[in-house]
């Protein structure tokens, strides 16, 4: 027996590990980010870093990668503190060996000191707890607005009615002094002392006094410059360093910028990008002197934040403002990474043009015109598949046998011409476009879009033709992608058109406009065969601009809805001018709304079949899903957009806000996830619409599609139309961060659900477990007009989770969102998610069906064949000459 | 060398224990046993019937070689059993029964004989004899009007 069991163990461990060890980094990869660094500390090869979304992390300082991600709060470079938002306790660690026992507090850290004792001093909120002797938790009075230390003693600033107070702390908390102020300080360190200053007020603030400071000098303060006590003030074109009492020690010009994290009070390092080089002054304080270098670095950014890593090797980590960081040292540049892909605004891709495509099948394209299953085009389906097949055959032969002795067979190629190697564009909020490969990671293309102001930000992106864009020498009709970006400050819409193929973006138009609500792809029909690409944007008074320009755009109907503080609105776009339709208001607060329809996405199909049965879904594009709160109550609308009537609501109560909620809209489905306090766990709502038509008889089939072409109804506003609405809650022992849909070219291929769980993992949920069609009862028969399903599994609460499908295999990621790529094959599609780190795989929800495996062998296959035809007639002649053989046929 | 010579003529009496030949028998006992043997063309179809059964329900609904190559075997017999009832019956043409009976009751045995072929068939889903089966035919949904969300991406 116990053989058996450990048999089994090691099958099922050794299927585990080989499925991880196969797939796990064949198809994938990932990139693990820290953006803009706001803080670091160096510790030997390792630098701790907090960026401006204050996370915490460690980058390794030779390669610029993320080791480590800290959900903890470091006290120093060896003592660090970790929150359980679960069970609401710290445990404080030193170097990972936890030197307290728990203590329980509500709510986050925000800050970590370490006591003159080496003791931990935590502060969260307005509360102050220390492990000095016997521990003391003491509640503020006021706000805390810093935690730090002057001359090495922990201190905090609150900030009262009209002056900000200095409290210590030491065996316990004393307030120090106080000082008069505004209410809307900032402090900054400043040597081994503090320095606040508001609109009216800076003092640097000591042990047991505060100085005042010349308020006219702070007010123009640029940077603080570390413990050499000096600042870089900006004043009129003029850029200096100065001390407290503002007397000048070095002239910098405006594009130069002073390190601050120094050690020593004994240099200033300046640094200046320009012209592809990098010029790093030092200038000694004592002796006046300056030394320059110069590094050849490719970059036209502007340095944004530089950090001294070494003295010793004059190492230094710099930051531009596309957020490129490089670390280099007198040797030139040690690494250099992207950090703006922490931030994506939308992630686009592009198929590799291949010499090599493979020809046209027309076994496929016989599929495509007349449908996979088509029982009348069976014959002739199975012929052209043989005569395909014997061709690609033929090929795969003559590749063979040019190929013999060569280089193998480029797989390479293969992938390009599949689509499963394709180009990805990033651009990111910080007004980069970097061009990935999307199996070797490798830059392909930067480029920048100078970002005018800071509320520069990208409306949408959409592919139009290129031969309507006069700014472009472009003859071909590629499409082209095109940027629409609006400036809040300046009330203008900013237009860009990159041109991918020479790796240019050019902004073509600038007008002025108010917030761009809406904006669509509109296809301009012009005359038999010939038709382009617009885009029509309409900002919220309700003006219609279109790119490139056009006049008529009203030969489709076009309805818009949105949601204006509560009330949702729909129009209709018509002779240039949007008509008010229907008007809704909403009671309770909108949380999400989702349409049901998808930019790109083919025509679904709209029949099912389930155990020989066809049923119908009920697909209507104009129809949305409006998810709202009402106490702990979660209601569900969906809403039809041409007529404005609410076609089915439902409520779900016990929903606990705090946690993430999702809505998805898919063809004839919507799925809600959220957190259900009284069952402690993440549920998946569905609800599902079909038609009340039902066909269980082929010959009505016949009539009724193939003899005659009855349309399918989906408009909600017919007398003699009637729907079902199924719905049913699913327990999902996972916690659910995000959910999306997987997706392929022809959405002929098993849409799957992708769960971002809230452990940082990515999991395919096979969609047929949420159906609503699941029977109550395995033993329950099915009537032949029910919409029950005969295939699917009994109805269960909770889900099973099979963790094969976790696409992160044993990893955990910061990842928000996801965006997904069909390929040139039906089965498989390519799938990118990012968030604090992005990763990238390959996923195909019913199995690669339509391609072989990598590791297939086509030469051991043909080698194979070749030897078993030999082998064959050599045998058969050998028979036919043999002596017995010969005696057999004369007797 | 020897060379034998028969000349038959009808004057010539029988030999012993020969029967008359057919076309000299005007007689019931003839008739009969033609019909007999016709019969027994007729039925033969019948005897395979529970054999294609027993062997098609061992198969089970599985679709895998051996399902096929069974199936495809009865198949083939069926329909050539069907084809070759003319074949069968020759021998006993034109010599003064009416066959049409006996090939009807042929016909029917092969078509009883296809018949639970193409039940097996059906069973296993290679028939189109469901809606299912027909599904393409529905037209995929074609939404005439765009209809766009607020916050559009």
């Amino acid at each position: 027996m116990l053989l058996l069991i450990v048999s089994v163990a090691g099958i099922i461990f050794n299927n585990v590990l080989a499925l991880h060890q196969q797939q796990a980094g064949v198809h994938d990869w990932n990139k693990r980010l820290f953006g803009e660094l706001k803080y670091i500390q160096v510790q030997d090869q390792t630098i701790f870093y907090q960026n401006t979304d204050n996370q915490n992390g460690i980058i390794e300082k030779s390669t610029g990668q993320v080791k480590q991600r800290n959900t903890y709060t470091m006290c120093d470079s060896y003592n660090y503190v970790t929150y359980e938002p679960n069970q609401q306790i710290i445990q404080l660690f030193n170097e990972g060996y936890q030197v307290l026992a728990e203590k329980e507090i509500i709510g986050k850290i925000d800050h970590c000191l370490i006591g003159l004792n080496g003791e931990f001093i935590i502060i969260y909120g307005q509360t102050i707890f220390s492990t000095f002797n016997n521990k003391f938790t003491e509640k503020v009075d006021h706000q805390i607005i810093y935690a730090g230390y002057i001359f090495d003693v922990p201190v905090v600033v609150l900030q009262k009615q009209n002056e900000v107070c200095i409290y210590s702390i030491k065996e316990s908390i004393s307030q120090n002094y106080c000082v008069e102020s505004l209410s809307n300080g900032n402090i900054h360190e400043f040597g081994n002392t503090l320095i606040y200053q508001d609109n009216k007020f800076a003092y640097q603030l000591k042990e047991n006094s505060a100085k005042s400071l010349d308020f006219e000098i702070i007010k123009k303060v640029d940077q603080f410059v570390g413990f050499s006590q000096t600042f870089v003030i900006n004043d009129k074109s003029k850029k200096q360093i100065v001390n407290l009492d503002g007397q000048v020690e070095y002239e910098l010009s405006q594009d130069e910028f002073v390190i601050q994290n120094l050690e020593s009070q004994k240099y200033y390092y300046i640094l200046k990008q320009k012209n592809n080089e990098l010029k790093i002054v030092t200038f000694d304080r004592d002796t006046k002197q300056t030394h320059s270098e110069i590094i050849e670095l490719q970059t036209n950014s502007l340095i944004l934040n530089a950090f001294l890593i070494d003295q010793n090797k004059r190492q230094f980590l710099i930051q531009y403002q596309d957020l490129q960081t490089v670390l280099i040292d007198n040797k030139g540049i040690k690494w250099s990474t992207e950090q703006s892909l922490i931030s994506i605004d939308t992630v686009f891709y592009e198929k590799y043009e291949n010499q090599e495509q493979t020809h046209k099948n027309s076994y496929y394209e016989s599929l495509e015109k007349h449908g996979t299953n088509n029982p009348l085009f069976l014959v002739q389906n199975v012929i052209s598949r043989v005569l395909n097949e014997i061709r690609d055959l033929q090929e795969v032969v003559t590749h063979f046998i040019d190929n013999v002795g060569k280089e193998k067979v480029q797989t390479r190629e293969m992938e390009q011409t599949y689509g499963l190697k394709q180009k990805v564009y990033f651009l990111t909020t910080y007004g980069t476009l970097l061009c990935y490969d999307t199996q070797e990671q490798s830059l392909l293309i930067k480029l920048q879009i100078n970002n005018q102001d800071k509320s520069f930000k990208l409306v949408a992106h959409h592919q139009i033709d290129s031969n309507l864009i006069t700014h472009f020498d472009n003859n071909d009709a590629q499409p082209t992608h095109v940027l629409f970006y609006y400036s809040k400050e300046k009330q203008r819409l900013n237009t860009f058109v990159l041109d991918l193929q020479h790796g240019i973006i050019q902004q073509v138009a600038s007008q002025s406009s108010k917030n761009i609500i809406w904006t669509l792809p509109y296809r301009v029909e012009g005359g038999p065969g010939q038709h382009h690409n617009i885009v029509i944007l309409i900002d919220e008074e309700n003006n219609i601009f279109t790119y490139p320009k056009h006049d008529a755009i009203n030969t489709k109907e076009i309805i818009l809805y949105r949601n204006d503080n509560g009330v949702l609105k729909g129009y209709k776009l018509f002779n240039n001018q949007l008509v008010d339709i229907w008007t809704i208001n909403m009671k309770d607060e909108i949380l999400i709304i989702r349409s049901s329809y998808h930019v790109g996405e083919e025509n679904p199909r709209v029949a099912i079949w389930d155990d020989r049965k066809v049923i119908y879904k009920l697909i209507d594009h104009s129809n949305f899903a409006v998810l709202t709160s009402d106490g702990d109550k979660l209601k569900l609308f969906i809403i039809n957009a041409k007529t404005g009537k609410i076609i089915y609501q439902s409520v779900q109560s016990e929903a606990d806000f705090n946690q993430p909620i999702n809505l998805v809209f898919d063809e004839h489905q919507v799925f809600v996830t959220y957190y259900n306090k009284s069952q402690m766990m993440f549920e998946i709502w569905t609800i599902e619409i079909y038609h009340a038509k039902i066909e269980v008889s082929f010959i009505k089939m016949l009539e009724n599609y193939y003899f005659t072409k009855t349309p399918i109804i989906t408009n909600y506003y017919k007398s003699d139309f009637e729907a079902f609405f199924l719905q049913q809650v699913y327990g999902y022992p996972l916690g659910i961060k995000y959910l999306g849909m997987s997706r392929t070219q022809k959405s002929l291929t098993k849409k799957n659900l992708l769960i971002i769980t809230t452990t940082g993992q990515l999991h395919s949920l096979d969609r047929n477990l949420v159906s609503t069609r699941r029977r109550e009862k395995a033993d329950q028969p099915i009537l032949e007009y029910s919409l029950q399903s005969a295939e699917l599994p009994p109805y269960q609460y909770q889900l099973p989770i099979n963790f094969l499908n976790t696409l992160s295999y044993h990893q955990t990621f910061d990842i928000e969102k996801f965006s997904i790529e069909s390929t040139n094959l039906e089965s498989s599609a390519l799938l990118l998610v990012y968030g604090s780190d992005i990763f990238f795989t390959r996923i195909a929800p019913d199995k690669t069906y339509d391609m072989l495996l990598d590791n297939f062998n086509y030469n051991a296959l043909i080698a194979t064949t070749v030897l078993i035809v030999i082998a064959t007639k050599v045998l058969s002649r050998l028979v036919k000459s043999s002596k017995q053989v010969k005696q057999f046929y004369l007797n | 060398m020897w060379e034998i010579k028969i000349k038959r003529e009808k004057s010539l009496p029988d030999p012993v224990g020969y029967k008359k030949a057919y076309d000299d028998c005007q007689g019931q006992e003839l008739r009969d046993d033609l019909e007999k043997k016709a019969m027994g063309i007729a039925k033969g179809g019948f005897g395979n019937i529970f054999m294609i059964m027993f062997t098609l329900y061992m198969t089970g609904n599985m679709m895998n070689i051996f399902t096929i190559v069974i199936i495809g075997q009865f198949l083939w017999q069926a329909i050539s059993t069907i084809a070759k009832m003319d074949q069968a019956f020759s021998a006993l043409e034109n010599r003064g029964i009416s066959l049409f009976l006996y090939k009807l009751i042929y016909l029917s045995a092969g078509l009883l004989q296809l018949g639970v072929v193409l039940y097996k068939l059906y069973n296993i889903g290679l028939l189109p004899l469901n809606s299912a089966d027909w599904i393409d035919l529905v037209p995929l949904h074609h939404q005439e009007e765009i209809v766009v969300p607020y916050s559009y991406n």
